[in-house]
């Protein structure tokens, strides 16, 4: 996680966030309406910057690509609108059908909040306290959630295997210099050669993990004592509670 | 194949070797999202479908190695968990479109009792888990304003793509990540017709 400090939304238990925001993410996909779409951004934004404490700068940096990603589907409505379908579909949800740029822009503030309420979930949940959730309350296999773990702490291992294999793919590159062409035909042949050496790494350590996780009796049927308890309790009542009131305002102002 | 590797649930080996491959190319699949965005903002949606195929290819490499029901399917999700558990930002997006193509990809498996593993079936594969996904683009970035015309070639497109680069590079990869000797004593190993890896 990136900082241990207490967070208003971290005593909430993971699956209680995860189905708000699995909720949210259905609800802006269905839910045709700028101001709906509107309503739901800054509501997130509101959540990110006060109770997770997001500086406004890393939240713009973090919203980029998903912002790239709605624009690039903001022109695409504009050059190859053709009215009807879908956003008819939706009834009265749909309060601006029929405009290209009114479309576009609907798409486009849906991918950002498709981005802004992953955002969301992902930073005030804890990766540890949600595959602790997964395995106590949502029936998560203990050899499942372990092996991901395990092979998560992999990462920064691979990123340094990566920079090795760049640099003796440099040196081999200086040996031998292809001209523009035959470079670029060879683009795809200098990935695979990049990722197979990057692959075997990452199964060679895995393999050794899982040996060393059925020597010490992971793989064993048994009910399992945890430490720390993953538990639902009055603060899930009142994320709950919170989180469906403001839905049901955010719907009520798209029907309205 | 001992009675381990030969039932049909996962060994806590093929389940690591599957976390390994799903945190490897969540890694990938992420240096290939960003390409994608800076494609995509000149060239459009359709940079989507042209590069799809490679975010579904753990699906087609983890079930060609492991051969075993369900590998196709975990192995997406389990990529996405691990973006999610490295904190990437678009993590819980990224878990229901891995559910998306995972189950595309599982299906033409399922349809042969998870018994070949031919290159057509790994085709099929990246095919399938190339209309799912159409499907769930569709709604998620609302295709239906989008012309007939573009529809159809960007359909066609995806499904090319899944095709190429998830069937057929997928299983190219798993050959040769295969002839590494990394895989000795997995499914892709012990059953006949697999290329023999180099032993040291």
């Amino acid at each position: 996680m990136r900082d241990s400090e207490w967070r208003p939304l971290h005593p909430v238990n993971p699956l209680t966030k995860l189905a708000a925001a699995i909720v949210l993410v259905i609800a802006v996909t269905v839910v045709f309406d700028i101001r709906f779409q509107a309503a739901v951004l800054a509501l997130i934004v509101v959540v990110l910057m006060v109770l997770e404490g997001v500086p406004p700068l890393r939240l713009a940096l973090v919203m980029l690509p998903f912002a790239l990603m709605g624009f690039g589907f903001l022109w695409t409505n504009l050059l190859f609108h053709e009215a009807g379908g879908y956003v008819e579909s939706l009834g009265r949800f749909s309060l601006l059908r029929g405009s290209a740029l009114d479309d576009g822009i609907v798409v486009f503030l849906r991918a950002v909040n498709f981005g802004a309420v992953s955002y969301a979930f992902v930073r005030a949940t804890p990766p540890a306290d949600l595959a602790r959730a997964l395995m106590q309350n949502a029936g998560l296999r203990p050899t499942v959630a372990f092996a991901v773990f395990s092979v998560v702490q992999f990462i920064p291992q691979l990123q340094d295997d990566l920079r090795q294999l760049h640099l003796a793919h440099a040196l081999r590159a200086a040996t031998a210099q292809a001209s523009g062409i035959r470079s670029l035909v060879g683009l795809p042949r200098r990935y695979v050669d990049l990722v197979i050496p990057l692959l075997a790494g990452a199964v060679r350590r895995a393999q050794r993990s899982a040996i060393s996780m059925e020597a010490r009796g992971l793989t064993h049927p048994m009910r399992r004592s945890f430490l720390v308890c993953s538990k639902f309790g009055r603060a899930d009542l009142v994320f709950a509670l919170a989180s469906s009131a403001s839905l049901m305002l955010m719907i009520g102002l798209a029907v309205v | 194949m001992d009675p381990q590797t030969s039932s049909r649930a996962w060994t806590q080996r093929e389940t690591t070797v599957i976390a390994a491959l799903g945190v490897v190319f969540g890694v990938l699949y992420l240096g290939w999202a960003q390409l994608w965005l800076m494609l995509q903002v000149p060239l459009g949606v359709i940079m989507l479908d042209v590069m799809f195929g490679f975010w579904c290819i753990v699906s087609i490499i983890a079930a060609y190695i492991i051969r075993k029901p369900f590998v196709a399917f975990g192995s997406e999700v389990i990529a996405a968990i691990a973006e999610v558990l490295t904190g990437h930002p678009a993590g819980l997006v990224l878990l229901l479109t891995g559910i998306v193509q995972g189950a595309g990809a599982e299906l033409p498996f399922a349809l042969t009792r998870w018994q070949n593993y031919s290159l057509a079936v790994l085709l099929a594969a990246g095919a399938s888990a190339a209309v799912f996904s159409f499907a769930y683009t569709w709604i998620r970035f609302n295709y239906g304003s989008l012309s007939a015309g573009l529809l159809i070639t960007m359909f066609v497109i995806r499904v090319a793509s899944g095709m190429l680069l998830a069937g057929y590079l997928g299983r190219v990869l798993a050959e040769r990540l295969h002839r590494t000797g990394v895989l000795a004593g997995l499914a892709i190993d012990t059953t006949s017709g697999a290329p023999s890896p180099k032993r040291a």
